[in-house]
């Protein structure tokens, strides 16, 4: 993992000097509330329903076990005792004291993490791959370039007061598992036929009231060059983006009022004033910082006591029950790395638990699993689930019963219970709508694992509101909450593809269905989808094939017959 | 008290308050003040004899939407390299460009002092005006900014301790900008990975 050399350590203790300063000043009067916004929110504090809100970045997703614990530590002493992992691999507090923020923020720099951009209208937090660096289909490891990238935004003078905020995902796996599609810039790393990085770059992609996916403007941008073709893209963005709509400042917008060539040609034209100068990346520094990224060679700490001597006995060993258990969360939850060990996916989509929620006891034990059996490293999926890497294959069974025992081995994982959600209505001041016990209705009304695993894979995202934090646009079933008349409903949408796998590498914006519905009538409205997808289904194609196959017609007629196999259902124009 | 009256502050390394006559001309078809700086439209018409008293033209400042190749293209080779060392009170007579930042948040005028700083080289003074917090002043410096207009409450010595504070925020910073066009990793030697682990 990368480490924080002095400049790093010197930026983040002065940038927690800076806001302990600027808090002061605002609980002494002498910056209002409106100056001190701006200022809060680019260290991740948000003024929410209860209490302020923190997000926390979790740069490309990756944490030590120690990063980890302090995550633990913050949710105990400093919150109610959990926190929620977000879909832009971050972590949120619900419930901060604004007076402790800085003592917060402080504690984060002691483990060389901070909430810098994690808010505001500036460039956010750089995400990417889950399975970075250890993925079997990986071309190029992204994760020195995110750290790259995460430097050079950070306190970035020209562009730190855009006219909103700003995304960036990257990817450099043959799957996409960054959704780079929908973001203001996914770039793709490739290597080209003489062996050299390359870099495919998007724009103009993202979710939100306008969803819409990202345009290529650069097909093969020589790596050395990323940087200040980021640059002239965000100098385009911050000079022409529009200042006067908040729902149209994002550069989704730009991009399409000017074209993708147009757009381009402005690029390059700033880019002209970049290219090849000081801001061109160095070869020396792609190493340097590639160095922190090199496999760990010895995984397994110690063998564990714990653990059988062989996989096979491992398993045999395991009463009739538990074997079935076990080969199910084998079968979901566990991935092949390229070095043959294990990644282990931790799902935090228990039903009843709010999706991406963890406790500080159980942040706790995934930091001892890592550091038991794997190499002290865990990572953050944008699905929000948890990702214990450098796993050997021996030691499964042993990990799978302490998973089991902390509740973090429900073995749904890109199933339908595997839900992404927003914090929404219970949480969030912007959402129209709660997503939570949406969450929860339908994972009970799917509950049954057999029942799950007939229906396979299926993403079902909901967001609160437009801002589509639960990406819903990206939701093989979408679901977004809406506010019509003070009174919650919520809008159904299918078809939705994040670029990924499940999604066979597609990225579509989902399609709404028709008249939203109450909270009530969701679970039933979902059984419907499923119950077509389920008659319609043809041998063994996913939800999302269904879909693109018959269209929304089918769907659409059995959501909205009055005749359906649910009773006293209204449908609400 | 009217803008025109206002101390400027000075980004220096040591920040300071001058007094400085020359005055921003928000409606150009109002009197203007004996050192005028006027909006780019005005600026590029210049119908000084149409002002009664005697005025000397101190420079231009654009609104963010303004078009700086307007500006650039109008610009004199000297007004363009500027006077050396000539800043706030120092440089009463010369030239200079300001930039507005119309309301909180508007971050606009960053990208056009990159502009004017790099693609131009222009080497005058560059002065922020319009809504300048404090706490945005470091940024401003960094791109090329080297004299600022501050609300009337800010205007004042009282309130340097916090401005110093503000301005020296940061030790270093990662990425080039104008005041410092080379990153961090070519300034400083930074350390790979301390043989921890190693590839396999």
């Amino acid at each position: 993992m990368y480490r924080y050399d002095a400049i790093d350590h010197a930026l983040v203790a002065e940038r927690v000097a800076q806001y302990r300063d600027q808090l002061a000043r605002h609980l002494a009067g002498e910056l209002s509330e409106d100056e001190f916004r701006p200022l809060r929110l680019r260290n991740g504090l948000y003024i929410q329903r209860h209490a302020p809100m923190l997000r926390v970045a979790i740069p490309y997703g990756a944490l030590s076990s120690a990063q980890l614990r302090m995550l633990a530590r913050i949710a105990r002493e400093y919150d109610r005792g959990y926190g929620h992992f977000s879909t832009r691999q971050n972590i949120q507090f619900n419930w901060p004291k604004l007076e402790d923020s800085a003592d917060i923020l402080a504690l984060l720099a002691t483990v060389e993490m901070h909430a810098i951009q994690t808010s505001g209208n500036c460039v956010r937090n750089i995400t990417t791959d889950e399975f970075a660096g250890v993925a079997a289909d990986e071309i190029v490891d992204p994760r020195a370039l995110a750290e790259i990238l995460r430097q050079w935004s950070t306190f970035h003078p020209e562009f730190s007061y855009l006219p909103r905020k700003f995304k960036i995902a990257i990817n450099g796996a043959q799957e996409d598992r960054a959704a780079t599609a929908f973001h203001d810039i996914g770039l793709t790393l490739f290597r080209d036929g003489d062996g050299a990085l390359r870099v495919r770059v998007m724009v103009g992609g993202g979710m939100g009231r306008t969803p819409m996916l990202g345009s290529v403007i650069r097909e093969d941008l020589e790596w050395h060059h990323v940087l200040t073709y980021t640059e002239a893209i965000l100098r385009v963005y911050n000079l022409h983006g529009r200042r006067d709509n908040i729902f149209k400042a994002r550069i989704k917008i730009l991009v399409r009022a000017l074209g993708a060539e147009e757009f381009k040609r402005q690029v390059e034209e700033h880019w002209q004033d970049l290219r090849d100068g000081p801001g061109t990346l160095t070869e020396s520094e792609l190493a340097r910082v590639t160095s922190f990224f090199a496999e760990p060679a010895a995984a397994r700490k110690r063998a564990t006591s714990t653990s059988a001597a062989d996989p096979i006995s491992a398993v045999s060993a395991l009463p009739e029950i538990d074997a079935r258990a076990f080969a199910r969360w084998l079968e979901r939850s566990v991935t092949v790395q390229r070095d043959g060990r294990r990644a282990i996916v931790l799902s935090l989509k228990k039903t009843g638990i709010a999706p991406g929620d963890a406790t500080d006891q159980q942040m706790d034990q995934v930091a001892d699993l890592a550091d038991t059996f794997g190499a002290g490293e865990i990572r953050v999926s944008h699905e929000q689930n948890l990702i214990v890497p450098h796993i050997d294959e021996v030691d499964l069974v042993a990990l799978w019963r302490a998973a089991r025992a902390a509740g973090l081995a429900t073995p749904n994982l890109g199933l339908i219970t595997d839900i992404i959600a927003c914090p929404g209505g219970d949480f969030c001041s912007l959402a129209n709508a709660k997503s939570i016990p949406i969450a929860e209705a339908i994972q009970r009304r799917f509950d049954d694992l057999d029942y799950q695993h007939d229906i396979g894979e299926l993403n079902l995202n909901i967001s609160g509101c437009m801002n589509s934090c639960g990406h819903h646009h990206a939701g093989h079933i979408g679901i977004l909450g809406v506010d019509k008349d003070g009174s919650e409903w919520y809008q159904v949408s299918i078809g939705g593809a994040d670029g990924s796998r499940l999604s066979h590498g597609r990225s579509a914006i989902s399609r709404v269905l028709g008249p939203s519905f109450s909270a009530a009538e969701v679970p039933d409205v979902v059984t419907r989808l499923i119950d077509t997808y389920l008659n319609q289904r043809f041998d063994d194609e996913r939800f999302i094939d269904t879909v693109e196959r018959i269209g929304l017609a089918p769907f659409k007629e059995r959501v909205y017959s009055r005749d359906g196999a649910t009773e006293a259902e209204e449908v609400h124009a | 008290m009217p803008e025109a009256l206002l101390p400027v502050l000075l980004l220096g390394d040591r920040p300071a308050f001058v007094a400085d006559p020359r005055a921003v001309v928000r409606d150009a078809s109002a009197p203007w003040p004996a050192q005028p700086i006027l909006p780019l439209a005005a600026w590029l018409e210049q119908n000084v004899e149409k002002q009664s008293v005697a005025v000397h033209v101190a420079g231009v400042w654009l609104a963010p939407s303004d078009d700086l190749r307007a500006l650039v293209s109008r610009l004199t080779p000297e007004q363009l390299a500027g006077e050396k060392n000539a800043r706030g009170a120092a440089a009463a007579a010369s030239f200079l460009i300001a930039l507005d930042f119309p309301k909180l948040g508007d971050g606009r005028a960053y990208s056009l002092a990159t502009l004017l700083r790099t693609r131009f080289q222009y080497r005058g003074e560059l002065r922020a005006i319009g809504e300048v917090p404090i706490d945005q002043l470091h940024f401003m410096r960094r791109v090329g900014f080297d004299s600022a207009q501050l609300r009337a409450e800010w205007s004042t010595s009282a309130q340097l301790p916090v401005i110093e504070r503000a301005l020296a925020a940061f030790s270093d910073a990662y990425q080039g900008a104008v005041d410092q066009p080379q990153p961090a990793y070519r300034r400083h030697l930074r350390p790979a990975a301390s043989g921890r682990t190693e590839a396999s």
